[in-house]
């Protein structure tokens, strides 16, 4: 494997409309190098993990780095984001992920979250486990000076050439 | 002849919803974007639809997202609560839900799957 290289960094204060611009330039960037389906994981992952930054960043800043290591026709691919962010909300994170490790399956695990936030009035909660079951990544997280770092990965294959 | 139905009819932003009635099935179309600005909108307007449904007594309700570029996980959830609410209903008063997918949009594979998943016995998924 060759080592990591990342391929695109982006930090900005990021608002709902933003982070859409960011997911179809993501979108559109990895469906020229990996199959399409890989390429919409990762643009979804990374639109769930900004929104989530959107949400919770303590001083409205925040950075997602997309590294993807080749190896022969795939590789892994990693998006990583990091922003300020209160215990409360590590707190949650960290729960959410040890939830995952324990359930293990991940669609067992999004069906278990699915059912748990149908009866919720407000948030979803859906956003990690979303990109847990449907971006098919393994996930986790370091806090470091009160920036919290989500790293999310993901084994993709490269776009057939035509 | 099928007909416009109003209250069905919602947007923000580049996202829209509208919907029309047959006599058979209650349909609407998903277009745009549904991302955070969308939310309240999408959430407004399935509730609109599960009270139209329930008003006219359907059988069978038809939720196009053919045209939808994307769907965030707290629109997903308003779809989630929306299934959960016909799943409460009485078995006999329940509406069946299809879901009008397009292949090329490849998010809606996987998000579809886990809500036919989540409601096996109401929800069917059609590709267009």
């Amino acid at each position: 494997m060759t080592p990591w290289q990342p391929l695109f960094e982006l930090t900005f204060r990021p608002d709902p409309e933003l982070v859409t611009v960011v997911r179809r330039f993501v979108n559109g960037l990895y469906d020229r190098i990996l199959d399409g389906d890989a390429a919409a994981r990762v643009a979804m992952a990374t639109h769930e993990l900004l929104e989530n930054t959107v949400k919770y960043s303590l001083d409205g800043r925040a950075s997602v780095t997309i590294a993807l290591s080749r190896n022969g026709h795939g590789g892994v691919l990693s998006i990583c984001t990091r922003n300020r962010a209160s215990d409360g909300d590590v707190r949650n994170i960290a729960g959410a992920l040890d939830e995952m490790r324990a359930v293990g399956d991940p669609a067992r695990y999004y069906q278990l979250v699915l059912r748990r936030t149908a009866a919720r009035e407000i948030g979803s909660g859906l956003g990690l486990a979303r990109v847990y079951a449907e971006g098919e990544m393994t996930m986790r997280y370091q806090l470091a000076a009160e920036e919290l770092s989500i790293v999310a990965e993901t084994v993709v294959a490269a776009r057939e050439s035509p | 002849m099928s007909a416009t139905v109003p209250s069905l009819a919602m947007a923000a932003g580049d996202f829209s919803v509208e919907g029309e009635w047959n006599g058979r099935t209650l349909s609407t179309r998903f277009r745009g974007n549904a991302d955070l600005r969308a939310r309240q909108a999408l959430d407004n307007a399935l509730t609109a639809l599960h009270a139209e449904a329930r008003r006219i007594g359907a059988r069978d309700v038809a939720v196009d997202l053919s045209r939808l570029e994307f769907m965030n996980s707290s629109c997903f959830k308003s779809f989630v609560s929306w299934i959960n609410r016909v799943q409460e209903m009485d078995a006999g008063a329940r509406y069946q839900i299809r879901l009008l997918s397009n292949p090329a949009l490849h998010w809606q594979k996987r998000s579809l799957h886990a809500l036919q998943c989540f409601a096996t016995d109401l929800v069917q998924i059609e590709s267009t």
